[in-house]
């Protein structure tokens, strides 16, 4: 009997433990495929369960079965009409990176990571609605950002212009919503950092080069900001300047340098 | 206490028009007929014991006179008054199904004392010579299942009657409905009326007004006041609340009319757990024949004397949901009659109970309509998988916080023997063998020690009237017998009350929410009132409810006073007159309340609210019932530290 069927076959109270022992099997990345067969498993046993469905499109990616993963996803997205911000934001990650992976790989095709990243918009769109999160919305506009860019580059100009003014429309949204009412949400104890770092993207994506900066700036200096804050705004920051610089936008002073302001790259 | 065990045979033959006969013989003892069967030796099987009775009491020689079926058709176990012991005795019986050969059959119906018996006469308790039938014939036979099928099946009006107006005949009590009472069953009738019969409110009536007549011939009017549908509403089951105008029982009372081989099944069912003795009751409406003869056209219950006059009678769920959402009437009145209510039926039905163990070999896991409900919460597209799966995904999934119970319940029965649901054509329950034997996990790892005995087995907001007096809830009032069993789950009364009531007061408190926030919102309830429960179970004192409290703290407490009440009755009333030790009550109020969530899944009546709450309800308790259980059984080790080493 092997590893994966010794689990699926045995009786256990709850979904908990086998799908903590598939997880253990992906992050450990010694037993990938064996985490694949068991989550492929549970997820036919615990139809109900979204974790699973969730824990297996990353198994699907971490196997290589980009096809499969989006096939999955969609069906997730079908059964489970009703999902949570967090999982909104999740599975539009997982469509953005699709996308880029379209884009950016060897054979850079246009058309697919178009529609990953038409399919991410519509799930951080839908995520945004749920409560107007910062999260969401600044994906959604980056989002959008990235078509322009995109329909720039297959050389459709008004299209390109459409998505960048609704990417500055989102923008625009996101900041607005910061001084109204309850405004962002705070789920988390570093949002003091995530949220000046939320405005700087929005202004840069706006092209308001000194409120962005002055922005990032404040993110970057509080007291609780760790490296990975650092790169992970940085890394962002970076992908929005590239986007802009392919709609002939050239960033000025701090954003002409990065890495100056930033810190280099690992 | 006094323990019997013993076989019977149950032989059967068809009769003129079909109907069927069961063979009886006259028992010197009892003064009555009887099964031909007995009691038990130590040394025998129960086959063989059935056996041994037949080949004594018939004089037959098994192979040549008779045959008994190799497999029991039921294995019995109930408590009641032995008469002639003049004491409680807990009944363990096995039932064969046996058959007599020809030649035998002739010498067996020559003999006065045996007596093949039609199931009017198993009814009645007596035959049509007036030579009486035992009590214990009926109590089997509905135990085990079997509806004597012979009495009159339907109760159908004669030609003409349907023109049968109040006011027609003068000799008859002239029946007058109230404008309630009318509206009510205007609105039970609604669908027939709209779908397939136009004449459906004014034929009911009429039919009703027969049927009341007949209940109370001697009466010189009968007022119909209100009409009560409990949660479902039978097509052919009308319960009414009237007012008599007669010698001999003026006043109020409750009456059921429907066709004659239900109220006979709850008659006999009120009769297998009938204290011995009991004739009147202020919390049990005593329930009597409607009519002396002729086939049941209703059952009366008595005793609503409580509710005389002019006095407001209402459910114990509006009393409860008004006490919560709006202060009146008083909930503190309102947990006073929750007490009372438990108290009366705890010292007249609970003490009548035995456990149940999981460490016994002959184990089985017999929860009501387990195998019904399974499917319900899976059945894709049905509103309670949707419920499930946004339950599932919504609720926090932390240890102690939520654990899926149909998915818990289904791993116990690949590990237990369980018993399915009576099949539709009547009969024995199937019991489903453990499928999977290769851990070390036993029975008593999965489920907990329960009480089974004398109960109600319906009790919910609406089988109980309470009467409002200066606002306060006063003098509740138990009705509607049909699941009373003397091997009832006796948990069962409380956590049905519990999740009926709870659901229903969630929708309304946490209203507007979308399902994400509703969900939270219950579970984090559900949560708070689990760890209060624990810390009283633990020795802290259960809270009082306070009238002025804010209406969560009004919940919480009131539903708090429903579980110390199961405390006592199933902890310590039950430690004294049983082996088991007190503090198992909250394992098996957990797990009972786990199982009641799921069973409650087959009411189409429920809200998609009420069934999203009942479902975190039994997430909850099953992951309470889980906390200190979850590794060791996920890991296939024994619960228990000793089963280890």
């Amino acid at each position: 009997m092997t590893l994966t069927s010794d689990v699926l076959q045995r009786p256990y109270p709850s979904y908990h433990k086998p799908l903590e022992i598939a997880r253990a099997w992906l992050r450990d990345g010694t037993n990938k495929s064996h985490a694949l067969e068991l989550l492929t498993g549970l997820r036919s046993k615990y139809t109900h369960v979204l974790a699973i469905g969730n824990e297996l499109v990353l198994a699907l990616l971490e196997n290589n079965y980009h096809a499969e993963a989006m096939t999955e996803l969609g069906r997730l997205d079908r059964q489970f009409q009703e999902v949570d911000e967090e999982t909104r934001c999740r599975w539009g990650s997982l469509y953005k990176r699709e996308g880029d992976h379209a884009w950016k790989g060897r054979d850079s095709d246009l058309v697919t990571a178009e529609n990953r990243f038409l399919q991410a918009m519509e799930e951080y769109k839908r995520g945004y609605a749920l409560r107007h999160g910062h999260y969401p919305g600044i994906n959604q506009a980056t989002v959008l950002l990235f078509l322009a860019a995109l329909a720039r580059q297959r050389k459709e100009i008004a299209r390109s212009q459409d998505y960048l003014r609704q990417a500055e429309a989102v923008a625009d949204d996101v900041l607005a919503r910061r001084g109204k009412g309850k405004g962002w949400p705070t789920d988390f104890p570093d949002d003091n950092i995530w949220h000046p770092a939320t405005a700087g993207e929005a202004h840069l994506l706006k092209r308001n080069w000194s409120e962005a900066a002055s922005q990032y700036a404040a993110a970057l200096r509080t007291a609780n900001v760790q490296p990975f804050h650092r790169q992970s705004i940085g890394k962002q920051a970076r992908r929005i300047l590239e986007a802009l610089m392919l709609l002939d936008v050239h960033p000025e002073p701090p954003f002409d340098n990065p890495d100056d302001f930033f810190g280099p790259l690992p | 206490m006094r323990a019997s065990i013993g076989a019977f045979a149950l032989f059967r033959r068809a009769a003129a028009g079909g109907r069927l006969e069961y063979l009886a013989q006259w028992n010197e003892g009892w003064h009555a007929f009887h099964f031909v069967g007995g009691h038990k030796r130590d040394e025998e099987s129960f086959r063989d014991c059935c056996v041994r009775e037949v080949s004594e009491e018939l004089g037959l020689v098994e192979g040549c006179g008779f045959h008994v079926a190799p497999e029991r058709r039921s294995h019995l176990r109930y408590i009641h008054w032995s008469e002639r012991a003049q004491n409680a005795t807990a009944y363990t019986i096995e039932l064969f199904d046996a058959e007599l050969l020809s030649p035998a059959a002739v010498c067996v119906d020559s003999d006065a004392n045996n007596r093949w018996l039609t199931g009017s006469d198993i009814h009645a308790g007596c035959c049509r010579d007036g030579r009486a039938v035992s009590a214990t014939m009926l109590r089997i036979l509905s135990l085990a299942g079997i509806t004597p099928d012979d009495f009159d099946i339907a109760f159908r009006l004669p030609p003409g009657v349907s023109a049968l107006t109040p006011s027609a005949n003068t000799n008859c009590p002239l029946v007058l409905w109230t404008v309630a009472a009318h509206r009510h069953l205007r609105q039970a009738l609604a669908e027939a009326v709209g779908r397939r019969e136009p004449d459906a409110f004014i034929n009911t009536m009429t039919d009703l007004t027969y049927r009341l007549r007949r209940l109370f011939p001697e009466a010189r009017a009968i007022a119909v006041q209100d009409q009560y549908t409990g949660f479902r509403r039978r097509e052919d089951e009308f319960i009414l609340l009237v007012e008599i105008d007669d010698d001999h029982r003026p006043g109020r009372h409750v009456v059921k009319l429907a066709a004659p081989e239900r109220l006979a099944a709850e008659l006999a069912a009120w009769e297998s757990c009938r204290p011995y003795g009991l004739r009147h009751d202020l919390v049990f409406m005593i329930l009597e024949r409607g009519n002396a003869d002729g086939p049941l056209a209703g059952l009366v219950y008595g005793d609503a004397q409580q509710f005389l006059g002019d006095v407001p009678v209402v459910y114990l769920e509006s009393a409860f949901l008004d006490a919560v959402l709006h202060g009146s009437p008083s909930p503190s009145a309102v947990a006073d009659t929750i007490v009372q209510l438990y108290e009366r039926i705890g010292h007249l039905l609970y003490r009548q109970s035995f456990v149940d163990d999981p460490a016994d070999a002959n184990f089985v896991l017999n929860v009501p309509r387990l195998e019904e409900s399974f499917p319900v919460w899976s059945q894709p597209g049905s509103e309670p998988a949707r419920a499930r799966q946004d339950v599932n995904v919504w609720a926090r999934p932390e240890a102690g916080c939520f654990r899926d119970p149909v998915d818990y319940l289904e791993y116990v029965c690949q590990y237990v023997p369980w018993l399915g649901d009576i099949p539709p054509g009547g009969g024995p329950p199937f019991t489903h063998p453990p499928q999977w034997q290769a851990d070390a996990v036993t029975a008593k790892d999965l489920t907990p020690r329960m009480l089974h005995g004398c109960g109600h087995g319906d009790l919910h907001g609406r089988n109980v009237l309470v009467a409002i007096v200066r606002g306060r809830a006063r003098w509740p009032a138990v009705f509607d017998y049909e699941h009373m069993s003397p091997a009832n789950l006796l948990a069962w009364d409380f956590v049905k009350m519990e999740v009926e009531l709870k659901v229903r007061a969630y929708a309304a408190l946490f209203a507007r929410k979308r399902a994400d926030a509703f969900i939270r919102a219950v579970q984090d309830f559900e949560i708070e009132l689990a760890r209060q429960t624990e810390a009283c179970h633990d020795g802290k004192p259960w809270p009082e409810v306070a009238d002025r409290a804010p209406s969560h703290e009004r919940l919480r407490t009131l539903l708090l006073t429903l579980r110390r009440q199961a405390a006592l009755h199933l902890g310590f009333d039950a430690a004294a007159a049983t082996a088991r030790p007190p503090r198992d009550w909250l394992d098996e109020y957990y797990f009972a309340l786990m199982a009641y969530g799921v069973h409650a899944g087959r009411f189409p009546s429920l809200g998609r609210s009420n069934l999203l709450a009942a479902y975190v309800s039994a997430g909850v308790a099953c992951a309470r019932f889980l906390w200190t259980r979850e590794d060791h059984l996920a890991a296939g080790r024994p619960v228990s530290p000793e089963d280890q080493s």
